[in-house]
């Protein structure tokens, strides 16, 4: 899993966002604002960890919940990035 | 030539009137090295007005040398928002909306109420964080009508304009209005750009207040919005 280099990824005034450049305008036209659970995967993803990974970040932020809720939020995320080509298989 | 231009030097050859006339206020005749290199050629306006028989040569090297200035400027803390600045005071008032909605029409009730303020730029003016302050600067890329003044004025706040029976102003957060700001701005296309881009953005949001106006025609309009903007 890679993250395409055409996003940026910013906290602006207290909001998570990521922004297209290059070929990606074309595609995304607009942002993606992230909430907190979107922003700890994006940043998994960019220091390019697996799935294990992600679920390791995402469980340490969220002591609380249950693997299999962990593993849904995270496979529906790489989902709709995929969807837009954000994610490159 | 060179100009001055958001305190930045600016090289740029004018081969159209519109561009000449509009730049001579910011003619620099010093010794610094250019900040930004505007190196369209008379070929490049000649292609561009092909592709846009609307405009003339004139329009062409004049829209096309201001778009990249603006894209030049995120590289120092600077942003262009298309908005109406009006300054009075020692401070300068800024209000952004989409064209038609009404945002110079309210600058100039201004100039009506405050005798003293003046229009620093109606359509176009350039933002910079300098030293941790947040400046409005006349350009000589203002719009159709030539109202910009070389001036270099810390901004009071920024408020996005909207049409309203009421005159209604409401302090609001940066990020409330992130969608806003970035409609009415150029959002770069390399990846550096966007990078330094979104650094000031930010830097922008957290610290100018910012506010969510609807308003009339009225003299009252003014008072509303004046009343909240200005610094205590």
């Amino acid at each position: 899993m890679k993250l395409s280099e055409n996003f940026v990824l910013k906290t602006i005034a207290g909001a998570t966002v990521v922004m297209p450049v290059g070929e990606a305008v074309s595609k995304v036209n607009g942002m993606i604002k992230l909430n907190p659970t979107a922003k700890i995967i994006w940043e998994a993803l960019e220091e390019n960890k697996d799935f294990d990974g992600i679920l390791e970040a995402m469980k340490n932020n969220f002591k609380d919940v249950d693997e299999a809720t962990l593993k849904e939020d995270i496979n529906y995320f790489l989902d709709r990035l995929r969807k837009y080509e954000i994610l490159i298989d | 030539m060179k100009l001055k231009v958001a305190d930045l030097i600016v090289e740029v050859t004018p081969k159209y009137e519109l561009l000449k006339t509009r730049s001579v206020p910011y003619i620099y005749n010093g010794e610094k090295e250019p900040d930004i290199v505007i190196p369209l050629s008379e070929q490049f306006f000649i292609d561009r007005q092909k592709e846009n028989p609307h405009l003339s040569l004139d329009e062409c090297e004049y829209i096309f040398t201001g778009s990249c200035f603006y894209t030049e400027i995120v590289k120092f803390d600077g942003v262009m928002l298309h908005a109406s600045a009006v300054q009075y005071e020692n401070f300068a008032y800024l209000f952004s909306a989409d064209s038609g909605t009404g945002k110079s029409t309210h600058t100039h009730l201004w100039l009506k109420k405050f005798p003293g303020a003046e229009i620093l730029n109606d359509d176009k003016p350039a933002i910079r964080c300098i030293d941790g302050k947040y400046y409005a600067f006349g350009t000589p890329w203002s719009g159709k009508y030539d109202e910009s003044v070389n001036t270099m004025t810390e901004i009071a706040g920024i408020t996005f304009l909207s049409r309203g029976e009421a005159n209604e102003i409401t302090r609001v957060t940066g990020e409330d209005v992130m969608i806003d700001f970035l409609n009415q701005t150029v959002r770069p296309g390399k990846k550096d750009y966007m990078i330094s881009f979104m650094e000031t953005l930010d830097k922008i949001l957290s610290d100018v207040p910012v506010f969510r106006l609807k308003c009339n025609i009225s003299p009252e309009a003014v008072e509303t919005s004046y009343n909240a903007m200005k610094r205590s």
